[in-house]
């Protein structure tokens, strides 16, 4: 089990401090997440769940504990290893899309790929690829503001996408859609997750936490519940493995 | 009423609350108005405002237009004046001055004053009243009687501490006494004219018998007053006709000499005046940069306050009614900025008149801000606010309340983006133009400063006297000059001394010229003789001055004797224009005519610049000074130090060895060159200043700018390191935004520049005005500034936490 995680955090706390008080965020957090897996991290308002997926995504440090990433300590990195290390292995999926206004959809999608320095022909075959595999290919020249809500976010998943990253982390992609919208978004994730995408998400949605393979439950900063989905439940019972 | 001063009162919290930004607008505002105005006061008084003198308008100053040599505004002939002044139909009266230096004898040392003769009419011409006794009458300026002087109230204070007893008193001037008759006005223009240096006094000149008959050499300065509705061009058709009939009268001395007559006010402004309006146009881009500046702290406000301005359109505030409340705002900014402008035109003033170059710029002490001057500072403030106020008032008088009010902050369209965007382009590309004006001087300085004027102009003193009255024979006046040379080499820290008839860069020289030819050659008839200078020296002359001899040798005491042989050394230019192809050594050359003695020339010497940097060689003879008696002489002494530290000891020992000997310059050559070059310098400093604060302010207004864009794409960023941007990929996003502005700007400033080139031509030494060196390091040196200006907040942005920048609304 230990040699296959993509993701493992050991004994992570993190503590905010304002003025005199310590906010204790999240506290003896272990976590372990498979290549391949769809994991829902849900949990009521102020538990934890986005300081949990800036700790993932590499946005902020773990006051302490341990975090490895395929296999690499990635708990004390310095801010420029940690953007490598993010444009490299991770994809953000944001609530609020988190488009660039003056960049039509393709530099959107081509921006992480600038950061790696990749050539131009490699670049613009990914952002088609990626475009083309969330039905975004007919709108490359558009701008943010000239699409719907699930039209940006879609745009937003082929950048997540567009990098190959070892995993995907999605904060509450559905937050800012409406239902249709919100289940189509929901649908890409799992065809990615069927086509090998590691991915970690954020919802308080229990229908949308529904579509993981495991759900993990925050509460107060610590890890209340970790049990595979029902729908996951239904598929061991079925006869049929996860991966 | 009640509303308006509502909105004052609201305007002046809001510039209190946001002291930083009122700070840098006031400050800005005052930079461009203080300035604008410190300039314009200048202007005022030297070009715009007429002569102190009643009907101003008609006064002329008269020159011969010596076509023969191609000085259109030479001094006049004293028989020539005589002529026109009797011939004419177009002046009411004219009147000639002589500059002049009188040696004030009080007790055992005399002082050097100086001095102007003025003939018959003068003060009657100009209109002045005297301040105390009489001026002159026509009596004064006969033959035989006493001689008078009237004194300059400068002299009258500083000489005699403002005694009304001075009328009637006697002075004993140059060994002579005259008697004081009157004291000018204070505002009497004391450098008119010869605005080289004030006046101390003014001596009704008396006119010599030859005077009367001499059409050779022309040396006096001529003014006039025209009958009512003359034109100078009237009056110069006028004195040309007289010119052309003494030119028929007179062939030989006056073929080709005609009349020029120029405006007095015209002709007291026209060394200046081209500089003081290019100070003019350089101020007024400051001052345009000023307002594009304020503008584009305005429009950042303005997006701060775009909720606040949402909700009182909501409220039911009107477009005209919220443009009220910026305008107000405007108003009072422009207000204050002009309270700080008119103290930095107080400080600017003074600092103009200590950088003036004094000897040049007459009525420099009539400079002042006046009410005059004030009423253009209120129209200027008016302008001011149209500049930097209008786009702000018209943007900020139209929210967009669906943004403001929906998402509770500040929200900047891209419209106004746009408009902040072009303010930056605007304002780098007039801080460009400045600065290539500056660069363009400031090379053309450096080109000045680093001609070769032909000889070691470091570690030279300078004392320039005149010996005419005080020996009593050639003889005596020859011995002390030896003696006095072999005194000054005896002051500690001298290393050697010479003296020379016609300094280098001296304006008090007497330039004697001769018309020559080469002995055994045929001699071409009087008018078709080449000229050349006629410099007296002593031996030690070239070796001290460091003018290397070329070919033969120099000067020896052996030769400076009236009975040695005499004698010459030539110049190159000389040699050029004498010997194009020959060796001139051990050759004969005659001065004037064929009945004067040969002179044997003994070696060649290099070209020294005489009247300044831009100046041409001049082809020169130098003589020793043995075989003449000439009294009008200027040492030069090497030292081996500081020269300046060696002029008291060396006046000490002058004055050892004659006590009343006075000194009409004393210096050192650095102290020469600086008085040469001080209009350029004036100019330099002037533009360098506008161009440096032109730059500080373009900096500020682009760190603005980029600042602002920082603050709003806050989020982006959090986004772009959230997609793996480092830190230095988010610098180099946001310097780049600042860059890309000031490069289209340089771009644009550059294509002015070059267009507008000309403009300074006039002032350029061996510079083109489109010089590849000054544009390109112009723009390096503004594209470098805008970097830095946009690092600030580009390190900055890079610090943002992405996780904090993510959650930023």
């Amino acid at each position: 089990m230990e040699t296959d995680s993509l993701i493992r955090l050991q004994d992570v706390k993190k503590v905010f401090y304002t003025d005199e008080v310590e906010t204790h965020a999240l506290s003896e957090v272990h976590l372990d997440i498979a290549e391949g897996e769809f994991i829902a991290i849900a949990g009521p308002s102020g538990c934890g769940k986005t300081t949990l997926l800036s700790l993932l995504g590499l946005l902020d440090s773990p006051s302490s504990g341990e975090y490895t990433l395929a296999g690499e300590s990635v708990a004390k990195l310095d801010a420029t290893q940690r953007a490598f290390v993010r444009n490299r292995q991770i994809g953000f999926i944001f609530q609020a899309f988190n488009l660039i206004g003056d960049l039509t959809v393709q530099e959107n999608v081509e921006l992480p790929l600038t950061y790696r320095k990749m050539p131009p022909a490699e670049r613009k075959k990914r952002v088609l690829d990626a475009l083309e595999r969330v039905g975004m290919a007919h709108r490359t020249g558009h701008y943010p503001s000239q699409l719907s809500g699930g039209q940006q976010q879609r745009v937003a998943v082929a950048r997540a996408i567009a990098g190959k990253p070892a995993i995907l982390l999605a904060d509450e992609p559905t937050g800012n859609l409406d239902s249709k919208n919100g289940e189509a978004v929901m649908q890409l994730l799992k065809e990615l997750h069927g086509e090998g995408s590691t991915i970690c998400m954020v919802t308080h949605d229990p229908r949308y936490a529904e579509n993981a393979d495991r759900s993990v439950h925050l509460f107060d900063g610590r890890i209340v519940r970790d049990e595979a989905s029902d729908a996951a439940h239904e598929l061991e019972e079925s006869g049929f493995e996860l991966h | 009423m009640t509303d308006l001063l509502l909105d004052i009162r609201y305007a002046l919290r809001g510039l209190r609350k946001h002291p930083t930004f009122s700070g840098i607008a006031i400050l800005t505002l005052a930079l461009g108005i203080g300035a604008t105005t410190a300039i314009f006061s200048v202007i005022d008084t030297l070009i715009l405002r007429d002569l102190p003198y009643p009907r101003s308008g008609e006064l002329v100053t008269v020159w011969q237009d010596n076509r023969r040599e191609g000085i259109p505004r030479d001094d006049v002939a004293p028989a020539n004046f005589i002529d026109w002044r009797e011939r004419n139909q177009t002046f009411v009266e004219m009147a000639a001055v002589e500059p002049y230096s009188q040696d004030l004898v009080t007790d055992d040392r005399a002082e050097v004053l100086f001095a102007v003769q003025a003939t018959e009419g003068f003060f009657d011409l100009l209109g002045v009243q005297p301040y105390l006794g009489r001026l002159f009458r026509p009596e004064d300026h006969t033959p035989g009687t006493g001689a008078v002087v009237v004194l300059a109230y400068g002299l009258w204070m500083r000489g005699f501490g403002g005694d009304s007893s001075i009328v009637g008193r006697a002075l004993v001037l140059d060994d002579a006494p005259a008697v004081v008759v009157g004291v000018l006005p204070p505002e009497f223009e004391t450098g008119l004219l010869a605005a080289s240096f004030d006046r101390d006094l003014w001596i009704a000149r008396r006119m010599q018998g030859w005077e009367q008959a001499s059409r050779e050499s022309s040396w006096w300065q001529v003014v006039g007053r025209l009958n009512p509705g003359v034109t100078a061009q009237q009056a110069e058709a006028d004195l040309d006709r007289v010119a052309a009939d003494l030119a028929v009268e007179y062939p030989r001395t006056n073929e080709n000499i005609g009349a020029a007559v120029v405006g007095l006010h015209a002709y007291m402004v026209s060394s200046a005046g081209t500089a003081l309006w290019l100070l003019f146009g350089a101020v007024g881009l400051v001052l345009l940069i000023a307002c594009a500046n304020v503008a584009n702290l305005l429009l950042a406000r303005g997006a701060q306050r775009e909720t606040e301005l949402g909700v009182r359109a909501a409220l039911g505030a009107g477009g005209a009614r919220l443009a009220r409340l910026v305008l107000t705002e405007v108003v009072v900014l422009a207000c204050l900025g002009s309270v700080v402008g008119i103290i930095v035109a107080f400080w600017g003033v003074d600092l103009i008149k200590a950088l003036a170059p004094g000897h040049l710029i007459t009525r420099l002490d009539a400079i002042a801000v006046d009410g005059r001057v004030l009423g253009f500072t209120l129209l200027l403030t008016a302008l001011t606010a149209l500049l930097f106020g209008a786009v702000p008032t018209l943007q900020l008088s139209r929210p967009n309340l669906q943004g403001a009010l929906k998402e509770g902050r500040g929200h900047t369209s891209r419209a106004r983006a746009r408009v902040r965007s072009g303010l930056i382009v605007a304002e780098t590309a007039l801080a460009l133009g400045l600065l290539v004006g500056a660069g363009l001087i400031l090379r053309s300085f450096v080109m000045l400063l680093n001609e070769d004027t032909g000889f070691r102009r470091d570690r030279l003193a300078v004392l320039q006297i005149f010996r005419w009255n005080n020996d009593e024979t050639a003889q005596h006046r020859r011995q002390y000059f030896r003696d006095a040379i072999a005194t000054l080499e005896a002051v500690p820290g001298v290393r050697s001394a010479g003296a020379v008839s016609a300094a280098p860069f001296l304006e008090a020289n007497i330039d004697l010229r001769r018309a020559y030819f080469v002995d055994g050659e045929p001699m071409l008839p009087a008018e078709e003789m080449p000229q050349t200078h006629l410099t007296i020296v002593t031996p030690g002359y070239f070796e001290t001055v460091g003018v290397p001899v070329r070919r033969g040798r120099g000067l020896t005491d052996a030769d400076d004797h009236p009975d040695a042989e005499l004698v010459v050394v030539i110049n190159e230019s000389l040699r050029r224009q004498a010997w194009p192809d020959g060796d001139p050594l051990g050759r004969f050359i005659r001065l004037n005519s064929d009945t004067s003695p040969p002179l044997r020339v003994v070696g060649v010497v290099g070209d020294v610049r005489h009247a300044g940097f831009d100046a041409p060689p001049r082809p020169e003879v130098f003589v020793p000074h043995g075989h003449t008696q000439f009294g009008s002489m200027t040492f030069f002494v090497r030292t081996a130090g500081d020269p300046a530290h060696v002029l008291p000891p060396a006046r000490e020992a002058l004055w050892d060895l004659d006590a009343r000997q006075t000194f009409y310059y004393t210096g050192t050559v650095g102290d020469m060159i600086s008085r040469v070059v001080a209009p350029r310098r004036f100019v330099l400093a002037l533009l360098g200043a506008f161009a440096v604060v032109a730059l500080l302010m373009a900096a500020i207004g682009i760190y603005g700018v980029v600042s602002f864009a920082v603050q709003h794409r806050t989020r982006e960023i959090g986004v772009r390191m959230a997609l793996g941007a480092r830190r230095a990929d988010v610098v180099t996003l946001v310097v780049r935004q600042g860059v890309r502005l000031s490069a289209i700007g340089t771009a644009l400033g550059l294509v002015g520049a070059i267009a507008g080139s000309r403009l300074v031509e006039s002032m350029l030494y061996h510079v083109s005005p489109r010089d590849g060196f000054t544009l390109t390091g112009a723009a390096v040196v503004l594209l470098g500034v805008a970097a830095a200006a946009s690092y600030l907040p580009a390190r900055r942005a890079a610090r943002i936490d992405p996780l904090e920048a993510l959650r930023h609304e």
